[in-house]
């Protein structure tokens, strides 16, 4: 009885947010759906979008729905490492005694914002990695754990390729979704000037806690996975390699390189947090499906062939979920 | 397990069932009816236990592969209910944790039941079931279709009435009568009596046969069967193809001339031949050759395991003994006086014969006549004749006769008194009602024109049936075999 309570808490929940959430965002409903899922199954999110369709104003809807501490990080070239963990400083206590003290930097926050994440120096960017890998601070011979639940969202503009510094691979596979923000429809751009005439600030309030969260990450967990579903995902991201044996035509024309097996991962923890919010008890091919684009397409590296067949990386994984059979 | 799952279970195994059976009862119809239909196509009779128990072997081998390869495992009909009613795996995940425990296990079990409950028979149906029906019907239409399709016949000679064989045929008063007139013939016939009885006997026979015949290939197998049985009296009675063969085989030359030089009951002691052999025998060495002849012919007559009573025979053995006894007195005799002597032999000897083999003449000529008039009365043709009575084996038909015999039938072909009757060429013998006796057609055949074209002047005969009537006698004639 008391699951079930619990379950349905869960949908409950999941509807509030996203209701919330759509007071300070309009549209990009997709975005939203994963953005949830990716904070209940303990993933971060990489977003991609052109400037001013609200990623910032997402993060901090987001901040204020789940009343979660809230940090923003703008990477530039000249950002260092310490700016974004937080260094060691001589402080005069009251004694006037030097000691060290460690001043906690913008990381320390239970939801991160880091906006352009591709303009920091590649050393700035891995100071990122052990943070958002096993969320927590090692300096010197300290090591300070960060607040449960820890985000990262962050972001990186395709425009502006100037001054950019690819994100590592390694980096990229921390990312459990690259999300994409699409330049708002007409209506919805109407109803975002509508909106932000009457006041640019967020109006979302707050509607679940970090212990919430933590809750419903933990059941989710319980959804149950049937082998054949298991099957179908390890083959799903084996194909993606056209190295291996048996690999599909698909990958062994048009992808360089495949995703890591942390893709498999993401795509079973994400999709027993989808089913959830579905309301559904069990993780079904269909849920790996629609999460495959998102947990694949910052993990796979398409080839010049598929340049030069005009395919975007999301045709090449639509070509791969149906090459691969059920 | 879930109960709502079992009876789903139940359900989709049962229709499974039935879809495997009707597929298999359907390939072994089909199965049956076609080697039915194969068989029908080649002229055979439908071999029904070859159909019948290969059409229940295909079906138990479909039916068997059907269950081993497809029967409706858990894990399958979770599977199409998946499928089928859309339920992202819902029923599957609800098998493979059966057993577990589990907070989420229990609400994933209870809300998959949940679902299970509401499914109804509808549902289940398969999209475009009706295709399922294709195979049974089909099945049925060739089944029947084998059933109602009638045996492919031969088809007949060109030139020979190509109805089918398989038509009704029923014996009517005027076959009766027909049939009731030969056997008169035959009755006042001079054939020997036991030979008389028996052909008057299968006649009747035959007769009586036919009452219960209903189509023509049945008519045509009752009548030929008796026809054979009619030529095997005379077979059984003539003694004259088992002595000339004995005669035939022997080592002495002369015996095998006397042979030749008997002729045959149709056209028997051949005159040039026997005054041929009885002037051979008149040399040096007469004595010898004469009882050389005598032995032999003895031996010969010994050997044909005749009955002793048979006239025949005992002509032959009266000829030996009498050239036997011409040899002891040889020496008493001059020249002259030997060639008296065996000269009277001989003709005492071709006395004797001369009736015995115009009997079995006779015999033969009635038999073979009864034979020509079934022939003509039941529309007989050659073609459907068995090879015995096509080409008989005996001295009283040669080979070359039999050979000749086909030659004019393929130029003839139809002509004369009923369908593929026998036209004999010149130098054949063919009965000469005048006379009584056989007459060589050559002899007659003058005559036998000159009447045609004074029918033909005299008598209203349309052009067209003119024109075949002089071609029937211009074909006698020139043997034209080309037209």
């Amino acid at each position: 009885m008391e699951h079930n309570q619990n379950v349905k808490a869960f949908s409950e929940k999941v509807a509030k947010i996203k209701s919330e959430l759509r007071r300070d965002v309009v549209g990009q409903t997709e975005i939203i759906d994963n953005v949830i899922i990716a904070i209940i199954a303990g993933g971060n999110v990489l977003l991609e979008g052109v400037p001013g369709v609200g990623k910032t104003r997402l993060v901090r809807s987001l901040g204020h729905v789940l009343s979660l501490p809230f940090s923003r990080i703008q990477f530039t070239p000249d950002l260092m490492p310490s700016d974004v963990t937080g260094t060691n400083i001589i402080e005069k206590d009251e004694n006037g005694k030097l000691n060290t003290v460690f001043r906690k930097g913008p990381i320390f926050a239970n939801l991160v914002l880091a906006d352009e994440i591709n303009r920091a120096t590649p050393k700035t960017q891995s100071a990122m990695l052990e943070v958002m890998q096993e969320h927590k601070v090692t300096i010197g011979n300290d090591t300070y754990q960060l607040a449960e639940p820890f985000f990262v969202l962050a972001t990186e503009n395709p425009i502006e390729q100037d001054g950019t510094y690819p994100l590592p691979e390694a980096q990229m596979d921390r990312f459990v979704f690259k999300l994409i923000m699409k330049f708002p429809g007409n209506d919805e751009l109407i109803d975002i000037v509508k909106m932000t005439q009457v006041t640019m600030d967020e109006t979302a309030e707050a509607v679940v806690n970090g212990e919430e969260i933590l809750q419903m990450r933990a059941l989710a967990a319980t959804v149950p996975v049937i082998d054949e579903v298991l099957d179908y995902t390890a083959r799903l991201v084996s194909g993606t390699h056209p190295e291996i044996e048996g690999a599909s035509d698909v990958a062994k024309k048009y992808i360089k390189y495949g995703a890591s097996p942390r893709a498999a991962q993401a795509l079973i923890t994400c999709a027993k947090v989808r089913a959830l919010i579905n309301g559904n008890y069990n993780v079904s091919y269909e849920d790996i499906n629609a999460l495959a684009a998102p947990v694949l397409r910052h993990r796979i590296k398409i080839n010049y062939a598929a340049v030069n067949d005009k395919l975007t990386v999301d045709d090449v994984v639509a070509q791969l979920i149906k090459a691969t059979k059920k | 397990m879930s109960i709502n799952f079992e009876k789903l279970k139940a359900r989709i195994r049962l229709g499974a069932i039935v879809r495997f059976l009707a597929l298999g009862l359907a390939l072994g119809a089909l199965t049956a009816a076609g080697i039915a239909i194969a068989q029908k196509l080649a002229a055979l009779s439908p071999d029904l236990l070859l159909c019948v128990g290969a059409g229940a072997g295909v079906a138990v081998i479909v039916i068997a592969i059907a269950l081993l390869v497809a029967f409706p495992t858990e894990k399958r009909v979770a599977k199409r209910l998946d499928d089928q009613l859309s339920l992202n795996e819902k029923v599957q995940t609800m098998l493979a944790f059966r057993g577990e425990q589990g907070a989420m296990l229990d609400m994933q079990r209870e809300d998959t039941e949940h679902i299970l409950g509401a499914v109804t028979s509808k549902r289940l149906r398969r999209k475009r079931a009706w295709l399922g029906a294709v195979l049974p019907v089909l099945a049925v239409a060739v089944l029947l279709t084998a059933f109602v399709m009638p045996v492919r016949t031969e088809s007949a000679t060109p030139g020979e009435d190509n109805e089918s064989e398989n038509e009704a045929w029923e014996l009517s008063e005027w076959h009766v009568t027909a049939v009731r007139a030969l056997i008169d013939m035959v009755k006042a016939s001079d054939m020997v009596e036991d030979g008389k009885g028996e052909v008057v006997q299968t006649l009747e026979k035959l007769l009586s046969d036919l009452e219960y015949v209903d189509t023509k290939t049945q008519m045509k197998q009752t009548v030929t069967t008796a026809m054979v049985k009619i030529d095997a009296v005379t077979d059984g009675i003539n003694t004259y193809t088992a002595l000339v063969r004995a005669m035939k085989s022997s080592t002495s030359p002369k015996l095998k001339e006397l042979a030749e030089a008997i002729g045959t009951p149709a056209d028997p002691i051949l005159e040039s031949k026997y005054q041929a052999l009885k002037a051979s025998l008149e040399g040096d060495a007469i004595k010898a050759d004469v009882n050389s002849l005598s032995t032999a012919l003895s031996v010969a007559a010994d050997a044909a395991k005749v009955t002793e009573t048979d006239p025949l025979y005992v002509a032959l053995q009266q000829f030996s003994q009498a050239l036997a006894a011409f040899a002891k007195t040889v020496d008493e005799l001059g020249e002259e006086e030997r060639g008296t002597a065996l000269t009277r032999v001989f003709e005492s000897a071709a006395e004797q014969m001369s009736p015995a083999l115009s009997q079995q003449g006779i015999n033969r000529a009635t038999t073979d006549t009864t034979n020509n008039e079934l022939m003509s009365i039941f529309g007989i043709a050659w073609n459907d004749l068995p090879d015995e009575l096509k080409y008989p084996d005996d001295e009283e038909a040669s080979t070359e006769d039999n050979e000749q015999q086909e030659q004019e039938d393929e130029v003839i072909g139809g002509g004369g008194k009923g369908s593929g009757e026998v036209i004999y060429g010149s130098d054949d013998a063919i009965y000469y009602p005048k006379d009584e006796t056989h007459v060589k057609y050559g002899d007659v055949i003058d005559e036998y024109n000159g009447q045609k074209v004074t029918d033909m002047e005299e008598r209203t005969l349309s052009d067209e049936i003119k024109a075949f009537i002089d071609k029937y006698f211009a074909d006698l004639y020139y043997k034209d075999k080309n037209d």
